[in-house]
């Protein structure tokens, strides 16, 4: 199965990944081949939006966490939405989802968004 | 090169064979418009040439006729005077044949008692006889002029005639005709006599015979009544011209022309010849008073022949420039295909793998130069490419190689070397590691001390020598924390610090690590994101809850807590990595969890090898000529004796 990549820009000098199809070890390259070239390492945020991933190897997760790494090293954000169930199971086995920001639906990230947003603007008030 | 030997599908062949054809269809197609164009005009040439050589003719026949008509018309004027003498008489046609040299004989024939009374008959003749005059007398009892034509038809018509030819027997004794001038006293009556002019046949004979044209025609001449006076074929000379029709071309024509309109007129035309094969051209002309005819025939066949000759004089010409044509084709193209046949055998060389061939020098600008340039840009390129293909093939050869060497290694850190099968007091384990590519990312290993059997079953995330070298990383790792005696969870806790720190590539390894108490069936596992074994029993078989942290490498600082729990004896624990559940067909469809549960209640519970082998068979049905694509690692450990 292949892989269909889209990266749209988001608010605030995001990013948006949009992935469909197989995340795998023959695809895994094609991401981190757009993500290097495309990605700017700088990004204030990366959603990886996986609503339409039907499988994910530990190859895709590889660089799923590089991706997040990437964001770490220079406190971006980095979230992943819209996991389906047996994508979700691949995090849930190797027990990654508890240091990620996952959301179920694009509304719970929006909600979660704004939240920060009010934080911070709190925070300079 | 095989096709080469058969001539007809050479290029060259073909391309001559075929101008060849052309051109001989073009210079039969000229040959032939120019026989019929050569022809036409030849007919009108000789159609020409009859009719001025028949005016030609006539017009001297009559220059001569009419020089000796005025000779005989001017004899009368002067003998019809009544008080001439015989001797004058004499004396004046002496006078006239030396004059007149065209003159045979000339004679003066008198009506007996009407010129003169006391002169009875009188007919002095005089005719050239070699040099001289001859004489002699007419009026004899032999000669009896009053009879003769000559004499007798002037007579009658009061006026001049030609007479028909004749024999003058007793007379100038050749054949002659006759010019014969009435002796006419005081307009027309009465008839005095007559004074003649001979004109010797021989001199006509001689005429006609002269006339040659081309090489079989000819001449002839006929009298006012169809008598033959002049031809070539002497015999026919004096017969009726119906009598010798095969002497020229047949009565039908010659009868419808005489009694035509323009019998008195030139003609020409054309009509089938007696003589000859085929037909004749036959010029007519008529000469004036006499009602004699000059006729000029040609046979056809003389114009077919000059026409045959000339025509093949251009055949000959045409044959030549054919010959020319073929060998100036023949050249040319042998020229222009000797490069492509060089072409065509350097083509074998190189495609039998020979590239060094000799190719022909770029000599020619044309096309074929173009070509033959080409030619050897892509022999050099291909070149190129053979000889970057060969380096790259032995660089994946070394590559290879080096795999293959690296899989031992790696295989060797493995006990057993990727499969192992114990059956030990208390315990039996199998455990088989498949990898997808040469090397893999699955790791397995146990030790067993004394009572206790310590064990691992991981999986380094993605495939290939990146996870092989994280793998043995994460095995070396492993193999020294036994030693320390640290429970699974320490040991994975360690394992995940070293292996997490300086990670940029961001690898990590799944692992489920445990160790089984021998004597006791205690065994405590901890689980780094590896799913869960299966734990199958005399009776059940279920999931093997191991609650546990993240995978190694993934974050530093992980508690992995320590899972205990009893084992009755004969009991079996599956360890395994994904490449078995997430194993696909050729169909892409995935082996899956449920299946892998359904074959392990079903197979017979008898020893860890046979349980192992069943399940591997079973995935390696599933998947039938699917490519592996995961790593597959299979652990079973049964509990008990």
């Amino acid at each position: 199965m292949p892989l269909n990549i889209e990266i749209h820009a988001e608010p605030n000098e995001g990013k948006r990944i949009s992935l469909a199809g197989s995340l795998d070890t023959d695809t895994a390259p094609q991401l981190q081949d757009k993500i290097d070239h495309e990605i700017d390492s700088t990004a204030h945020m990366i959603i990886m939006d996986l609503r339409r991933l039907e499988f994910l190897s530990s190859a895709g997760l590889r660089v799923i966490f590089k991706t997040k790494k990437l964001m770490d090293n220079h406190s971006g954000k980095f979230m992943l939405v819209n996991l389906q169930p047996q994508v979700r199971k691949v995090f849930e086995i190797i027990k990654a989802l508890d240091g990620m920001n996952v959301f179920r639906s694009q509304e719970e990230m929006d909600d979660y968004l704004a939240t920060m947003q009010n934080k911070v603007r709190d925070g300079d008030s | 090169m095989q096709q080469q030997k058969d001539p007809f599908h050479s290029l060259a062949t073909r391309l001559s064979l075929g101008i060849i054809l052309l051109g001989t269809l073009i210079f039969i197609g000229v040959l032939g418009s120019n026989y019929v164009l050569s022809r036409n005009l030849l007919e009108q040439y000789v159609g020409e040439l009859a009719r001025t050589t028949a005016a030609s003719t006539v017009n001297e026949i009559e220059s001569v006729f009419s020089s000796v008509a005025t000779s005989a018309d001017s004899l009368a004027a002067i003998v019809i005077k009544a008080d001439i003498s015989e001797q004058q008489i004499q004396d004046a046609i002496r006078a006239f044949l030396k004059i007149n040299r065209d003159i045979y004989g000339m004679a003066v024939a008198l009506e007996p008692n009407v010129l003169q009374t006391n002169i009875g008959q009188f007919a002095p003749y005089y005719f050239r006889n070699d040099s001289s005059l001859s004489y002699t007398d007419l009026a004899v009892d032999e000669y009896r002029y009053l009879t003769w034509d000559w004499y007798q038809q002037p007579k009658t018509v009061t006026r001049p005639v030609w007479t028909e030819p004749y024999y003058d027997r007793g007379g100038g004794n050749v054949l002659m005709t006759t010019y014969s001038t009435p002796l006419l006293i005081a307009d027309q009556q009465p008839f005095a006599g007559v004074a003649t002019a001979d004109i010797s046949l021989d001199w006509l004979q001689q005429l006609v015979a002269n006339i040659q044209i081309l090489e079989t025609g000819f001449g002839l001449i006929v009298s006012q009544q169809d008598t033959v006076v002049a031809h070539p074929d002497q015999s026919r000379v004096m017969k009726k011209l119906k009598s010798t029709l095969d002497s020229g071309f047949i009565e039908h024509y010659w009868d419808k022309y005489v009694q035509s309109k323009r019998a008195q007129q030139a003609s020409y035309f054309h009509a089938p010849c007696r003589h000859e094969q085929g037909d004749c051209w036959i010029a007519i002309k008529p000469l004036l008073d006499t009602g004699w005819k000059v006729v000029i025939i040609i046979p056809e066949s003389e114009l077919s022949y000059e026409i045959m000759l000339l025509t093949g004089e251009i055949a000959l010409l045409a044959l030549v420039g054919l010959v020319v044509l073929v060998l100036v084709i023949i050249t040319h193209t042998r020229n222009m295909i000797n490069p492509l046949e060089r072409l065509a055998s350097v083509t074998a060389a190189i495609g039998s793998g020979n590239l060094d061939v000799k190719l022909p020098g770029p000599s020619r600008n044309d096309e074929i130069g173009a070509l033959t340039t080409d030619f050897r840009n892509m022999r050099d390129s291909l070149r190129t490419h053979i000889e970057q293909l060969r380096q790259t093939t032995a660089k994946q050869q070394k590559l290879e190689s080096e795999i293959e060497i690296a899989s031992n290694i790696q295989m060797s850190m493995l006990p057993g070397g990727g499969t192992v099968s114990i059956l030990d007091q208390g315990y039996q384990l199998y455990a088989q590691l498949r990898p997808a590519r040469s090397v893999g990312g699955d790791l397995y290993f146990y030790q067993h001390q004394e009572n206790k059997l310590d064990f691992i079953v991981g999986d380094v995330s993605d495939k290939g020598v990146p996870a092989a070298l994280f793998m043995a990383k994460a095995v070396t790792l492993y193999t020294g924390a036994p030693n320390e005696d640290l429970s699974p969870g320490d040991t994975l806790a360690r394992m995940n610090l070293a292996l997490s720190q300086n990670n940029d590539a961001c690898m990590f390894v799944t692992a489920l690590c445990g160790r089984l108490d021998l004597a006791t069936g205690e065994l405590i596992m901890a689980n780094a994101g590896h799913m869960h074994p299966l734990q199958k029993t005399q009776d059940r078989i279920n999931e093997l809850s191991v609650d546990g942290g993240t995978a190694l490498g993934l974050m530093e600082n992980v508690d992995y807590p320590n899972v205990v729990q009893v084992l009755a004896p004969q009991t079996s624990l599956l360890l395994y990595t994904d490449g078995i559940t997430e194993a696909f067909n050729t169909a892409g469809e995935q082996y899956h969890d449920e299946r892998l549960f359904t074959i392990v209640a079903h197979a017979s519970q008898t020893t860890a090898e046979s349980l192992g082998s069943t399940v591997l068979a079973d995935v390696d049905a599933f998947v039938d000529k699917a490519k592996q694509s995961d790593d597959i690692t299979l652990m079973v450990i049964h509990y008990g004796h």
